[in-house]
């Protein structure tokens, strides 16, 4: 004889099943999601690095034209975006919104500091069909490092205590 | 016949339905002790990212303090005898002006060692910081803080030439 009580038996594991698949499936996401936002920092603040050692031993003219703001669409490139877009190139998801921001103390150059800032935004993994919950993050990073004193083609000292 | 006639009637029934009454609601702490189990592995696994980035952001400011400091050369040594020798407060100056102008997202109570000078041309830089943890607060006997250290040499290269 079958009772009610033996009808609703392994029920609740069915129950368990269905709110550990859904947990499973949201601890993935918040795992993938939190590592694209840490792999996209490690690229970010790697290529940031690259670019300004790139850009403090350049060509005087180019330390110029680098200075503003550019993305990797702008026609007039500058070596920083170059080395930004180098640096950055493993990741190509990465590359669709990036933002690269200069920024040079002052126009004597030898010892002059320049700044560099990288802007990219990193799109979020969402459920399938529901989709993400927001749009993204964004992710920057920024390295600065003086321009080689010791470097020819420059004007002005190369004391940078001065 | 009831049930109760049945189940006085089989002791068997009684001993499979006590059995199945003790059962009732282990699923709950299984369902506890795996979600506790699945939030310890993701904390470990946000704690460690947020160590990481935090080693990674120390290395690439140890890096750059290291490059600013091996330019900290005697200017007058340079200058008058074409000799390539670095000066101890030019170079810390220049370090602790590479740090300054450096952004920490990660890592708090940063201090920069003043630089080593391991040659006349090569110089060595030492940071150390520390990264707040983010899971490891909720449990006792684990430090929620971890102190990350990262150092740089940078070396000059190449031929000096004046003029």
């Amino acid at each position: 004889m079958t009772t009610a009580k033996n009808d609703e038996s392994g029920q609740a594991g069915g129950e368990v099943l269905a709110i550990g698949f859904v947990l499973l499936v949201s601890m993935i996401l918040l795992g993938m999601n939190a590592w694209a936002v840490i792999d996209a920092k490690i690229r970010v603040a790697g290529a940031a690095r690259f670019a300004v050692r790139t850009l403090v031993e350049s060509p005087p003219e180019e330390i110029k034209q680098s200075a503003g703001e550019f993305t990797l669409d702008d026609g007039d490139r500058s070596v920083a975006v170059d080395a930004v877009q180098f640096a950055l190139k493993s990741r190509p998801k990465l590359m669709s919104n990036v933002r690269v921001r200069v920024e040079l103390t002052d126009e004597a150059f030898r010892c002059s500091r320049a700044f560099l800032n990288v802007r990219v935004h990193v799109p979020v993994f969402g459920f399938p069909r529901i989709g993400p919950m927001r749009d993204g993050f964004e992710v920057s990073a920024t390295q600065s490092e003086i321009v080689d004193p010791f470097r020819s083609g420059l004007e002005g000292t190369s004391d940078c205590n001065a | 016949m009831s049930q109760a006639a049945s189940l006085n009637a089989s002791p068997n029934n009684i001993e499979r339905l006590a059995s199945h009454d003790e059962e009732s609601g282990s699923a709950l702490p299984l369902f506890v002790v795996g979600f506790l189990a699945v939030l310890m592995l993701v904390g470990t696994c946000v704690d460690s990212a947020l160590v990481f980035l935090g080693q990674r952001e120390i290395a690439n400011a140890a890096n750059a303090a290291a490059n600013d400091a091996v330019s900290g050369i005697n200017v007058d040594a340079y200058y008058g005898e074409g000799n390539y020798a670095l000066a101890d407060d030019l170079a810390t100056y220049l370090s602790e002006s590479s740090w300054k102008y450096t952004t920490h997202d990660q890592v708090s109570n940063v201090q920069l060692e003043p630089p080593k000078i391991l040659g006349p041309t090569s110089v060595s830089i030492t940071v150390k910081g520390d990264v707040e943890l983010l899971f490891a607060k909720a449990f006792p006997f684990v430090p929620s803080v971890v102190t990350v250290r990262a150092s740089a040499i940078a070396e000059a290269q190449g031929q000096v030439s004046q003029g």
